[in-house]
């Protein structure tokens, strides 16, 4: 009980000392409005469109990484403190434990996921491979076939 | 009244804050100055404690007033809250970015054990005699509430980054989530290998058990694991060369670029704050906290005294530490972020999952004399590391470039 007592004070003076911070400068601070000020800064130029849109995909893929990680990790801290009691069973509970992890992780690697910049269109295999099977070439190798003057029609 | 312990954590409470947030003021400092002293300049040496203040006497001390002067500047900016942004969210951030970073100290044992000689003012026993923690909280799962407060410093950065409603921010704050995130697992999986080999996860025990001299520090017998600690106690904190959520050139202030005067401060604060807390961190599980180099009968309990040494000399490695981060922020360049996704994900997560492999392969068999059982595996595993690395297959080309026609590269002008 102590230790939650002292931890929760610590808390408590902390948050204590963001609040006031936040507070002591509103009775100090000049207030002049104006309404450049309230443009969002994008270097100068004019925002376009909200912000609060969907974004890519491969955050996620982080994130679900990330959680099959954590979650590893957070089983595994009590095995490793109780690990000197019954190094035995402990190694042998463990490691199949460790593998399937490891196996997962092999998994995650030779699939390309590990991979941060990666995108659809951008697949040369396929690309060239429809090239060779049909004459009407496609995708990105279609763009880079197309001859100098005919640049004008791409919008 | 009060039991030893409580009495000794309520002044490590009111005394540790004060201390510690004096520290992060002086380190933006002192990172200045060590910038300057890279860069061959004199750097910010002016600002004296009369503020340039004519009623006030002279007294310059070498620029130490500097920090002062620059909080009250930030007290005195105008905190201004642009209309389009999340109202709530927009000042929830900056707190959620600091109050993690503060009180992850509070399981950090400063100075060891403190043989308290209990405390009477005017005949009332105040605080009783006894043994006790020069700690906030000695609570036995201390490592353990590090990583998870550490954990909760993201979501400062990342509802800051969505509520902005700025894309620079948002950019910021993304990019943020995804390095903070990668680098938490070696920094999980470093530490698990500590509580592995030491069997505990008290913060004073894991000192306690390396205080013998330098020979009992962990960074000597397992210095891949310090590096590896300590590149994603960088990347935690967000520092260069992990810098990538507020990289000037490309995202102009990353996640705080819509934030003005003390909402800002907060967020420099809890990046200072970081540092320092990484640098405790760093210091008590790889250079033995509180114990002396070259010392070896160190007392583990005394008085007074023994705990203002302990303190002494856990600070000054701290102090060392933060400005090794400083100087590494000022000697080497910014990652790219797919390098930087790479380092996390392909290098420091497979090593450190070897070396916990091979920690409790060695503990299991209860080895002789582990710690240079240890130390092999460390060296081994580097040396793999740089001899098999650079073989390992990479996984199938998903980011090949396709070369333009008509380009040197293209293999479509030779068909």
């Amino acid at each position: 009980m102590t230790p939650l007592l002292s931890i929760t004070l610590f808390l408590l003076v902390g948050l204590g000392f963001v609040l006031v911070n936040l507070t002591i400068g509103r009775f100090l601070r000049p207030r002049a409005p104006h309404p450049d000020k309230a443009s969002i800064y994008e270097c100068g130029e004019p925002s376009i469109g909200t912000n609060w849109v969907q974004f890519d995909l491969r955050f996620y893929m982080v994130a679900l990484f990330f959680l099959v990680f954590d979650v590893e990790l957070a089983l595994i801290y009590p095995w490793a403190v109780v690990f000197r009691d019954m190094p035995g069973v402990a190694l042998l509970l463990g490691l199949p434990f460790l593998g399937l992890i490891l196996i997962g992780y092999i998994y995650e690697w030779y699939s390309g996921s590990l991979e941060w910049v990666r995108s659809g269109i951008n697949r040369p295999d396929e690309a060239m491979a429809d090239d060779a099977s049909s004459q009407t070439p496609s995708g990105l190798a279609a763009l880079a076939r197309r001859d100098p003057e005919t640049l004008s029609d791409i919008p | 009244m009060f039991s030893a312990q409580v009495f000794v954590s309520m002044l490590v409470v009111t005394i540790a804050l004060h201390v510690i947030l004096g520290a992060v003021a002086y380190s933006v400092m002192l990172e200045r100055k060590i910038a300057s002293w890279v860069q061959n300049r004199i750097g910010p040496n002016r600002t004296g404690f009369d503020f340039g203040q004519p009623f006030l006497p002279k007294f310059h001390f070498w620029g130490l007033g500097q920090p002062l002067a620059d909080g009250l500047k930030l007290f005195l900016k105008e905190d201004y809250t642009p209309p389009n942004v999340d109202k709530v969210l927009f000042i929830i951030a900056p707190m959620l970015a600091v109050v993690p970073a503060l009180i992850a100290w509070a399981v950090i044992p400063w100075g060891g054990y403190w043989d308290f000689p209990g405390l009477t003012v005017f005949g009332t026993e105040i605080a009783q005699p006894g043994m006790a923690v020069v700690t906030v909280a000695p609570i036995n799962i201390g490592i353990l509430y590090f990583l998870a407060v550490g954990s909760l410093a993201v979501y400062g950065v990342v509802i800051g980054g969505y509520a902005s409603n700025n894309k620079y921010s948002f950019l910021g704050g993304l990019r943020a989530t995804a390095q903070m995130l990668s680098y938490e697992i070696p920094l999980g999986v470093s530490i698990l290998i500590i509580i592995l080999m030491f069997g505990t996860a008290r913060t004073d025990l894991i000192v306690l058990n390396q205080a013998q001299g330098i020979l009992g520090w962990n960074i000597v017998w397992m210095p891949l694991l310090a590096v590896i600690f300590f590149t994603s106690q960088l990347a935690e904190a967000n520092r260069t060369p992990f810098d990538l959520a507020e990289c000037e050139q490309e995202l102009v202030g990353g996640f705080h670029t819509e934030y003005s005067s003390m909402k800002f401060a907060l967020y420099f604060l809890a990046e200072y704050a970081h540092i320092v807390t990484g640098a405790a961190f760093f210091t008590l599980l790889f250079l033995g906290g509180w114990s002396i180099p070259f010392y070896v009968g160190q007392a583990a309990a005394g008085g007074l005294p023994l705990v203002l040494l302990n303190v002494g000399v856990f600070a000054f490695k701290m102090f060392l530490i933060v400005a090794l981060v400083m100087v590494i922020r000022w000697t080497i360049p910014r990652f790219r972020f797919d390098q930087l996704m790479q380092l996390a994900w392909r290098c420091l997560i497979p090593v450190s999952l070897i070396l916990l492999l091979a920690a409790a392969v060695l503990v299991a068999l209860k080895v002789p004399a582990i710690h240079w059982w240890m130390l092999g595996v460390n060296v081994l595993t580097f040396i793999g590391l740089v001899v098999i690395g650079p073989k390992v297959p990479k996984g199938p080309p998903v980011n090949r470039k396709i070369p333009l026609e008509g380009s040197r590269f293209s293999p479509l002008t030779t068909s």
